[in-house]
This record gives C-alpha cells, sequence and structure tokens, in this order.
C-alpha cells in the first residue's frame, strides 16, 4: 500500500549521532514542541536519532517531556534515542465502583496498531509494559497534518493516503484517528510515510478511557459516522468497495495479528476470543455493506416512478428500513409530508430553476446533495437556558416542553403547537379520528382540536434544538463567535447530544418549524430531504446555493436550523456541554454551570460528559 | 391598548405580551402574537419575536394571578428607566398589535 517511500523528507537512518547526548537529543526536542505534539514548519527537516531496541524495563527511560494531550504521555530518552511513554489511565471500574489502572485500552491499542501494520499502514513500533501499565512508541520525526495548508500539496497527499485506511479505521472503530486541532494524531514522517499515531480511540475504548460499550459491536456504523469528518468525507463508494474487498480478502493477517500480539502481551484467552468474535462480526458485516452498496448502484433509479422528481423516487428506496425514533405513525407522516410538500412547492422549485438557468430536476439533486452534506457533517444541539439548567440536569435528568409545565385551560394555550406537531409528526393523531386532511389543503385541521390531542403523551412531546458544524454549536450569520448564537434568547449553554442517538431520534429543519413547517416539513436527520429547506429564499441578495455550505453560518435567508429531538431528550443523551461568556453568559452564570455540572458529576462519576468552555 | 401583559415566566426571564393580543394565543392566528422577553437579573430585555417559537422551546410556567403579575410589573419599573420600557417594550408590541388588528380585519 504504502511501499514505495517519497522524496517528502530525508530518511532517518537511525543511528544515534555520537556527538548527541541525551541531554543535547532532549534540547533539541524541547525547541520543538509545542503544545501537544511537535510543530515544525512545512519546509523545516531536522534528523532526529530514533529508538532502535526498547529497554527492557520502562523505568529505564526517564520521561522527561511532557506531550499533553489527553493521556499521560512523555518523551524519554534511553540509549540516547527518543522514545514516547504512554502511561495507563485511572478510571472508575464499572465493578467495584473505585479508581483503577485501565490496562486495557493500551493493550487494546497495541493490538490496533499490530493489525495496521498486518494490513500495510504506518504506526511507530511500539511495546507494551506491565500487561497494559505502559506502552512506549519510538519517536517519529516529522510534521502533523495540522501544521499544513489545507490547499496545498503535501496535504492532498497525506489526506490521500490516510483515505486509503478509511475502511480499516471504521473495522477497528478508531474514531479518533485523526486527533483535535485538524490532524495532531496524522504524522507525515520525515521518512515520507504517513503514521497514524494515537491509536488510543480503536476498538473497545473512545480516545479519552471510556468504554465505547454497545457502540463497538456488531455493526460498523463508523462507515457512515466517520465518513462525515472532511478529511473523509469525499471518499466514493467505489473507493469503499475496494477497500472492503482488499480487507475481507486479507482477513487473515488481521487474525494473524490479534494472536501474535495477544501472545506478546499475555492477554488472557477469553479476552482474545471476544475480540476476535467481535471482529469477525464486524468483517462479516462489511460484507453485507459491500453487498448494500453495489445493490445500491443496480438500484439507482432513473425515473420519477410515483413522485414528482428522480431525487425523490431515489430517496425514499430504503425508507422501510430507516429507524425514526418517536410517536407512533410519525415515519408516514413524514413521509406523506414530503410528498405533499414537493407537489405543493413545485412553482417555487420552477421558478428558482429559471432564475439558476438549470432545471427543476438538477436544483433538486444539488438541494439534495447540499441537504445531505450540510446535515451529515454537522453535530446536533440543544440550546438551554441557564434558568431550566439545575432542573434538567440534577432534577428530571431531561428535557421538558412547556405542554407539560402549562394547562390546557391556561392562557399559554399549546394548540397551536399541538395543531403543527400533529401536522409534522402525526403526534397523538390517534386522538383526532374525525378530522381528515384534504389534498388540497395540507395540514388544515382547524381549530377544533380534540383536548385530548394536547393532554395525552406530554412528556414525549418533541423537544427543540439546532445543528451546527461548529465544535461549540455556534451558529449564526457569520458562523463565528462572537457575535453571540442567534438561538441564545433561549438558551445559551450549548449540549451537544451524541450524534449516534441524534441520528435515531431526529428530525430537522432548515428553519423554524412552526412557521414554515406545514410547507417545509421536518425529515429525519438520518436521512434529510430537500423539502426540508425552504427554496423561496431563493435566488435573494442574502444567499443562493453557493450560501448552503455550512449548518454554522446561516447566511441563506434563515436566522438558525432546527431539530426535533423525540422521544424524550435525556442525561444519557447528551455528549458534552458548551459555554463561554461571548454567548452572553456573564462569569457569575459561568461559575453557576460549573457548580451545577458538579454536582452533576458528584450523582453520576461514571458519566464522560464533558464542561466545555470556550 | 398598549397595557403590556406579562404572561409567563422561566427562573429570572418573564416573557411579556400586549394584552390585546392574549385572545389570540393558541388559535390560527397564533404565530403572530409577539412577545419581548426580559431578564430581570441581568437586566436585558431581549428583540420582539414570536410568543410562540419561546413557547416551543422552553418549559414555561404560565403567570397565572394577578397578584404575581403586579410584583412583575413593579420589578420592571425598578430595574428599567420609563424609557427603556416604552421604547423596548410598549412600542414594539404596540406596532405588532395594530398588524396582527389589521390582519384580522383582512
Amino acid at each position: 500500500m504504502f511501499e514505495t517511500p517519497t522524496e517528502m523528507g530525508p530518511t532517518i537512518s537511525g543511528e544515534v549521532p555520537p556527538e548527541l547526548l541525551a541531554k543535547e537529543i532532549l534540547k533539541k526536542f524541547h525547541e520543538k514542541i509545542s503544545g501537544r505534539f511537535v510543530i515544525r514548519s512545512e519546509n523545516e527537516s531536522v534528523e532526529y536519532p530514533v529508538g532502535d531496541d526498547f529497554p527492557n524495563l520502562v523505568e529505564n527511560i526517564p520521561a522527561t517531556a511532557h506531550l499533553g494531550g489527553s493521556s499521560d504521555v512523555r518523551a524519554g530518552v534511553f540509549d540516547g534515542k527518543v522514545f514516547v511513554v504512554k502511561k495507563a489511565r485511572e478510571s472508575v471500574s464499572e465493578d467495584i465502583g473505585k479508581n483503577e489502572i485501565n490496562t486495557e485500552q493500551l493493550v487494546d491499542e497495541y493490538i490496533a496498531d499490530r493489525i495496521y501494520e498486518a494490513m500495510g499502514f504506518y504506526v511507530p513500533e511500539s511495546k507494551v509494559y506491565g500487561s497494559g501499565l505502559h506502552k512506549v512508541s519510538k519517536f517519529i520525526p516529522g510534521k502533523d497534518l495540522n501544521t499544513f495548508s489545507s490547499d496545498g500539496v503535501a496535504f492532498g497527499k497525506i489526506k490521500g493516503e490516510l483515505q486509503e485506511g478509511f475502511v480499516l479505521d471504521c473495522l477497528l472503530a478508531n474514531w479518533d484517528v485523526i486527533g483535535t486541532a485538524g490532524g495532531d494524531n496524522i504524522r507525515l514522517g520525515d521518512d515520507g510515510k504517513v503514521y497514524r499515531l494515537d491509536n488510543g480511540g480503536a476498538l473497545r475504548f473512545r480516545a479519552k478511557g471510556a468504554r465505547k460499550g454497545d457502540s463497538f459491536g456488531e455493526e460498523v456504523g463508523e462507515l457512515e459516522t466517520m465518513k462525515r469528518n472532511e478529511l473523509f468525507s469525499d471518499i466514493s463508494n467505489d473507493e469503499i468497495k475496494r477497500q472492503i474487498e482488499e480487507i475481507v480478502a486479507g482477513q487473515d493477517r488481521i487474525f494473524v495479528a490479534i494472536d501474535t500480539s495477544a501472545k506478546q502481551i499475555d492477554l488472557p484467552i477469553e479476552a482474545l476470543d471476544d475480540l476476535k468474535v467481535i471482529i469477525r462480526k464486524r468483517l462479516e458485516y462489511l460484507t453485507i455493506y459491500l453487498g448494500k452498496l453495489k445493490g445500491d448502484e443496480k438500484r439507482k433509479k432513473t425515473d420519477r416512478g410515483s413522485y414528482e422528481s428522480i431525487v425523490t423516487n431515489n430517496y425514499f428506496e430504503g425508507w422501510d428500513e430507516l429507524e425514526v425514533d418517536g410517536n407512533a405513525g410519525i415515519k408516514d407522516t413524514i413521509r406523506n409530508n414530503i410528498i405533499r410538500a414537493e407537489q405543493m412547492n413545485q412553482s417555487d422549485y420552477e421558478r428558482v430553476a429559471v432564475s439558476l438557468g438549470i432545471t427543476v430536476e438538477e436544483l433538486k439533486t444539488e438541494l439534495q446533495r447540499r441537504v445531505e452534506d450540510m446535515v451529515a457533517k454537522a453535530d446536533f444541539f440543544r440550546a438551554t437556558d441557564i434558568n431550566v439548567l439545575e432542573r434538567v440536569m440534577n432534577v428530571d435528568g431531561r428535557w421538558m416542553s412547556q405542554f407539560e409545565t402549562g394547562s390546557s385551560d391556561g392562557t399559554l394555550n399549546p394548540r397551536f403547537r399541538a395543531k403543527q406537531e400533529l401536522n409534522m409528526f402525526g403526534y397523538n393523531a390517534t386522538e383526532a379520528p374525525m378530522i381528515t386532511r384534504t389534498d388540497d389543503r395540507y395540514g388544515d385541521y382547524g381549530d377544533d382540536l380534540p383536548r385530548s390531542v394536547i393532554e395525552r403523551n406530554k412528556e414525549k412531546r418533541p423537544i427543540y434544538g439546532y445543528f451546527s458544524d461548529d465544535i461549540h454549536g455556534v451558529i449564526n450569520y457569520e458562523g463565528n463567535i462572537p457575535p453571540p448564537n442567534s438561538v441564545n434568547c433561549y438558551g445559551n449553554i450549548n449540549f451537544k447530544i451524541k450524534k449516534e442517538r441524534a441520528l435515531k431520534k431526529a428530525t430537522i429543519t432548515f428553519h423554524d418549524s412552526l412557521d414554515y413547517g406545514r410547507d417545509w416539513p421536518p425529515t429525519p436527520a438520518a436521512k434529510p430531504h430537500f423539502t426540508s429547506f425552504n427554496c423561496r429564499y431563493f435566488p435573494t441578495d442574502r444567499g443562493d446555493l453557493e450560501s448552503l455550505q455550512k449548518p454554522s453560518q446561516t447566511n441563506w435567508g434563515e436566522s438558525y436550523t432546527e431539530v426535533q429531538y423525540h422521544g424524550q431528550l435525556t442525561m444519557d443523551d447528551v455528549e458534552s456541554i458548551h459555554i463561554s461568556t461571548y454567548n452572553d453568559l456573564t462569569q457569575e452564570d459561568v461559575q453557576r454551570v460549573r457548580t451545577i455540572f458538579s454536582i452533576y458529576k458528584q450523582q453520576h462519576p461514571e458519566s464522560t460528559i464533558q464542561l466545555i468552555e470556550f | 391598548m398598549n397595557e403590556i401583559y406579562p404572561i409567563a415566566k422561566l427562573g429570572d426571564n418573564v416573557l411579556i405580551i400586549n394584552k390585546d393580543d392574549l385572545l389570540y394565543i393558541g388559535k390560527e392566528r397564533a404565530f403572530e402574537v409577539k412577545c419581548i422577553k426580559v431578564d430581570l437579573n441581568h437586566k436585558t430585555i431581549d428583540s420582539i419575536i414570536e410568543l410562540e417559537k419561546h413557547l416551543k422551546f422552553n418549559p414555561w410556567e404560565e403567570i397565572v394571578t394577578e397578584e404575581e403579575r403586579i410584583v412583575i410589573l413593579q420589578n420592571l419599573n425598578t430595574k428599567f428607566s420609563d424609557n427603556d420600557i416604552l421604547a423596548k417594550i410598549i412600542e414594539p408590541l404596540a406596532e405588532n398589535l395594530v398588524k396582527t388588528v389589521n390582519n384580522v380585519n383582512d
């Protein structure tokens, strides 16, 4: 795969210049370290001596330079050569509820490294000590991916080689393969090879040490989720098929690598068997996925069928298999709404297509592509008001809607919202059997809504949020902060929802759904349809198709995107909490959030939710 | 006419509407009813926005007694100047009310 060394860097001899004492080596090393790892300009090349032989004892490597990162990673010198020493984390044991040293993560990382090697990819040579207490790797001189300009030739080369391992990254569930800050886990070595430096997020553990649990299961969902990373997003299906075929054909090498490394680190036989079973299941899934990709291509339709467009005809392929959590009948309602909305808005599509000089089908195809792309690259958030924070986190453990805090007879009459949710999702539709919609008057339930439509299942009403491709959930016209978020009038504490959860329980629109939800309806986050985008905005002096790039930058005519979470939104769904004084929080507010978060952590010591201040 | 009406609360936040808009809430034209969110703690007044949007996003509690409404109005008067209350609350709500009335009469 990467057999041919490139001319991109000097070859490392591996010999230690005799005049370089350990002190000098580290001095040079320190000079080149900034932040986590080595930061160097593109044109600079400095030769470092590289370790050949590992010491018998890890204690023989005095760890002197702290490299930061999410675990205890230090550089040290042995026999005049630089090594990187990673120490096992302490974590809370699920069994005994006390802190214990987690040796399994370094073991998993070591096995993942060996699998990469066996399949022809570059990782630092390493050795595990103390059955996983320490992992020592040879230092790789070079430059991290995030030090290259993204429009440069070198970046393109690294990206290309990185992509060649995409399916293997997915198979190993190496969620953090890229790293943070735009690629600090990928390094172009001075030897011209592209290295995966830190595979601590592969197999059973997340990069920061938490167990993935069921998320590392028999299905390789990473083929969809990791493809949303911009470094992987443009991999073609043909390339994915090629990689799957290569891996499946060479799977023996994977199992030999597992067996060999297990022997080297004395992995208990039960653990070895478990790992092999799950890898085997995941390989089977790859085969199924391959068949699906091939089948999809065969099935790709070129006619409209019974729909308004070829795009929609293809969109509904696989609809029956789609899972959408929520109220009974939600999928049927959404499907009907898509069909109705496309018919109803045909004149708008025609007008916009004419103004852009393209056909209606071309417009819909492009809209669908952009809508899918924007949702795919997004994370899902819930803006939360500080006044409900304590209740959500430490009392109820979930978000509530006004349906639960109000009454149907009160001044805050919820009839309008109930009617819209009935229209958009079929919420409590079984309570309104006497009301039928006519074909030409979409969503007209009138004011005579039965009380039971409002009263029933209040606790499972949709909870509203938004989606953005900003890591902190920034969303506004500029796509950055300041200025504050365009949703902060509803709450300026941004809760990021676990993506895998959101994709099952969320629907989306590119606008406020109460206003336009009737005409441009919500569609599943896992399978968005172009009718969720209000094309009446186009063409305007504020935006055009080209402005549909990033969901964080709402410069296409709307102020925000919207997510409707179904079947309750709970703290179990939360990945992290993002706060900033730039988002209209005072220092006192920030302190209050910290306090509430601290109480939550005391109550839920097993929680992996992070509080991130930006 | 032009009587402001605190209608819902969420901690230190209060939603205020024009009292004449009360009859539209929850009805067919509910989305035309505008409100203004006031944060009595941070002493901020938000821009005018559709009431239903706020009600959709957060679990607002109804202000059910006249006594509580009066206390909130008194609080408003102590936290904000008359000019602010007029320019940032009363006038925008009144302008919206006119539009609503016109729409209804169309």
